[in-house]
């Protein structure tokens, strides 16, 4: 029985990937091009829902007898056979019906800024489901002297991500004989995620460094650019568990009151790596996709200090 | 061959679509799959509606601007006036509505400042119909029009719908409220009616709809053109506006 | 070296060499937009529903509107959630376009963010081509054309443009459907239905600045109380004739005590 709905699914996106798929252009045009586009994926959309569901309803039916388990089998098979790329764009053979073009690496991520101080440290366990595939892999990336990015969520998004940043922040320099400073990082980095707006990054981002007039800065992201300054911020899989920590020790009055108020931290540089720390600490116990080792990044006039701390390896 | 627990999943994950533009119904048997269209709700809770008398057209139309189930305007006018002798009446998607209208009317201005001569009514709703026609299959505007003129003191009113069917009648409504309006016009309409007989019928139609439906707007315009040109005819209003 | 002007040439045409398309991730937007990537799915609409799903993008908002006799009340909250979680309780939902043009944000945070900024650049080629300010009924239609453009395919906004131009206070409503609606009173997102029973009832054409001001505080204070999706601070804007100025901006909790004092 499966070997038949499998067999009818390939021939289903072979024959699905047949439809003509035109490019989305630039500018000028673009409106009516991407519409064009995406109307004309739609008109069979409606034929590839139901089609699906009918494969899906032999193969799973038999095997699991229960509807939420059918329904919840069907979303998850509705999204990967709907992923299958087509062969004339890619030249190779049609994507098999369980490739999703994402994945959730796990990991932590936290900030803190300071007076004349930014603190940015991440965990360096990587994972995919419940196996853990390496225990030292980073997630900050120096972008430039005074910024640095720190993403959990897909790491090969993320890698695409900070070189991306990377290169442009090289290609700035080259350009206006500066480094890019970490404000206008902070904006390229959301214009940078909106450009994927619909086929996003999965990747969940801080940026920290020194700004213009030296204060510490966080920056924290949504995985499309939705951006804010923050004095302290926290992504990943350790979010829930960490942020109100950071809520508690740290939470400064709102930037919005008017009259203003100054929102900085008040803790200095060696406190504000031991809160750090003791988040980290605090998430690896209840988090399993936080542990093995957490670095530590201390960004001040002095420049850019690493330091590491010891997670539990379980 | 589709139990319950399919087709529900079915129309659930149609319904989830944000850009659901139709609802889709379907008969299967093994994989041939039958395709029903039918018309986005959003759009058939507004109300137009027109009909043809002695030397005029009346075209009405409720001036309700919807978000969900919130009413962000009542005083919203859905009767475009393409030129001094004809009307186009919109509803449908709030955006499509006006950029298709606004489109139309700048392409006839354009036509007439050239040629210095206008379109004939029949002429603008068949190159209206053209348009389109050609956006259904590009990017579709998801809105419903009726088009009225008088050429040489002749009288004309065209339904046309968002798949691009035109057909010139002597009195057409969309959405719900054709639904409640259609009879009463069939049963009412006579050829040669007075604007006074016109409206008449059209406070009959308008009184149904609020009587009968559920989403039934508050606030009605209704727009005339006749020998003297186009010009607002009467309102009927049940909220302030806002 | 030979001078790369392929650019310029349209996509069709233009022959895309594996270091071009490697180099797609690199270039920057343009002020007008530009070129979003697509993912090379069957089915365009599911995979933006599953990424809503996963992305979980910030959202729920209450933001308010009206115009009156002394000028444009411009009222917000600044909760941000994802799913039940709150992303933030600092978020300026307040886009200062110009000194005489404000934005509000509902619906995605990130779509709200990136198009009022592209507006406002919009607004600045506006104001640098003809030697003038845009009015408030040119710039809302910058916006509402721009999202025509991209309508179906699952943007989210809800935003008000209000502002004061030479015909005076105006208010429009633009949503990603590219719905425009001018106005004198609107209320957007998850708590505007709450925000908007009590603007209604205490809207006047004649209050005076102050009254006004204090209903915008009072309706976003009452959303904020019955809408879990909002909170925060809420902050009050004023346009007049010399431009925008933020009037207040008070935390709902002590709002909540200065309006109901504990015993």
């Amino acid at each position: 029985m499966r070997a038949r709905a499998k067999r009818r699914s390939n021939t289903l996106s072979t024959l699905f990937s047949s439809i003509p798929r035109s490019r989305c252009t630039t500018s000028g045009k673009t409106s009516v091009d991407i519409r064009s586009h995406h109307r004309s994926r739609r008109c069979f959309s409606g034929i590839l829902i139901l089609t699906l569901s009918y494969n899906v309803y032999w193969q799973i039916r038999p095997r699991e007898g229960s509807q939420s388990r059918c329904y919840q089998k069907l979303n998850n098979l509705d999204r990967k056979m709907m992923l299958s790329a087509g062969p004339q764009q890619h030249g190779g053979p049609t994507q098999h019906a369980s490739w999703s073009p994402y994945d959730n690496n796990g990991g932590t991520c936290v900030a803190v800024a300071g007076k004349d101080y930014c603190v940015i440290a991440a965990d360096t366990r990587m994972s995919t489901g419940f196996n853990i595939l390496t225990r030292d892999q980073t997630k900050v990336c120096k972008l430039t002297d005074k910024c640095l990015i720190a993403s959990a969520g897909f790491r090969a998004d993320a890698i695409t991500l900070h070189k991306t940043l990377q290169t442009r922040g090289i290609m700035y320099k080259h350009s206006h004989n500066k480094s890019m400073s970490c404000v206008a990082m902070a904006q390229m980095l959301s214009n940078t995620l909106y450009m994927k707006r619909f086929f996003p990054y999965y990747a969940f981002n801080l940026l920290g460094g020194i700004d213009n007039e030296g204060k510490g800065a966080v920056y924290t992201y949504d995985a499309i650019g939705s951006y804010e300054r923050t004095g302290y911020s926290c992504q990943g899989s350790g979010q829930a568990l960490i942020m109100p920590i950071l809520d508690n020790q740290l939470k400064a009055v709102s930037p919005l009151l008017v009259p203003p108020q100054d929102g900085a931290t008040p803790l200095t540089q060696e406190q504000a790596v031991d809160l750090v720390k003791d988040c980290f600490a605090t998430a690896g116990e209840r988090d399993i996709y936080t542990g093995d080792e957490v670095e530590i990044y201390v960004i001040n006039a002095s420049g850019v200090h690493k330091q590491t701390q010891e997670l539990k390896l379980d | 061959m589709i139990d319950d627990a399919g087709v529900h999943v079915i129309l659930t994950s149609i319904h989830n679509s944000p850009l659901a533009l139709f609802c889709i119904t379907f008969f299967t048997t093994g994989n041939f799959v039958l395709f029903l269209r039918f018309n986005y709700l959003g759009s058939t809770m507004d109300c137009l509606f027109g009909i043809s008398g002695d030397g005029f057209v009346v075209i009405g139309a409720d001036t309700s601007a919807n978000q969900s189930i919130v009413r962000m305007k009542t005083g919203e006018d859905k009767i475009c006036e393409l030129d001094q002798y004809k009307l186009m009446g919109a509803v449908g998607d709030g955006g499509d509505r006006v950029q298709f209208t606004e489109f139309v009317k700048a392409n006839l201005s354009l036509y007439a400042f050239r040629n210095g001569v206008p379109l004939s009514t029949h002429a603008a709703a068949n190159y209206t119909r053209g348009e389109l026609a050609t956006a259904l299959r590009k990017g579709p505007y998801n809105c419903n029009l009726l088009v009225a003129g008088i050429d040489d003191g002749q009288p004309s009113l065209y339904f046309l719908d968002y798949l691009a069917t035109l057909h010139k009648m002597n009195c057409a409504a969309h959405g719900y409220c054709a639904m409640f309006m259609n009879s009463l016009f069939d049963k009412h309409w006579v050829p040669g009616m007075s604007v006074e007989e016109v409206m008449k019928l059209v406070d009959l139609g308008i009184a149904e709809v609020r009587a009968r439906l559920v989403v039934a707007p508050p606030n009605f315009l209704i727009k005339i053109v006749d020998k003297d040109g186009v010009r607002v005819l009467a309102e009927r209003k049940t909220a302030t506006e806002n | 070296m030979k001078l790369d002007l392929s650019a310029l040439l349209p996509d069709s045409i233009r022959p895309k060499a594996p270091i071009d398309a490697a180099l797609d991730d690199v270039h920057l937007p343009g002020p007008t937009g530009a070129n979003f990537p697509l993912p090379d799915v069957a089915d365009v609409d599911s995979f933006e529903r599953q990424v809503v799903e996963m992305v979980k993008p910030s959202h729920g908002t209450t933001t308010l509107s009206f115009i009156f006799q002394g000028g444009v009340i411009v009222a917000v909250d600044s909760r941000a959630s994802m799913g039940p979680y709150i992303s933030s309780q600092t978020v300026k939902k307040v886009i200062e376009i110009n000194p005489y043009l404000l934005g509000t944000m509902a619906g995605g945070a990130a779509d709200c963010q990136f198009w009022q900024r592209n507006l406002g650049i919009q607004c600045r080629l506006h104001e640098l081509n003809n030697k003038e300010r845009i009015s408030v009924a040119g710039a809302s239609k910058l916006l509402a054309n721009t999202l025509f453009s991209y309508r179906g395919m699952g943007l989210s906004m809800g935003t008000m443009v209000a502002g004061w131009d030479h015909k005076g206070p105006s208010l429009y409503y633009v949503d990603s459907e590219a719905q425009r609606i001018k106005g004198e009173r609107f209320s957007v997102g998850s708590g505007s239905v709450f925000a908007m029973g009590i603007l209604d009832q205490g809207y006047r054409w004649d209050l005076s600045d102050e009254e006004a001001r204090e209903l915008g505080r009072r309706a976003i204070y009452h959303a904020t109380f019955r809408d879990a999706m909002s909170g925060g601070t809420v902050s009050v804007y004023h346009v007049t004739k010399d431009g925008w100025v933020k009037v207040s901006g008070d935390d709902v909790g002590e709002l909540h005590y200065h309006y109901y004092p504990a015993e």
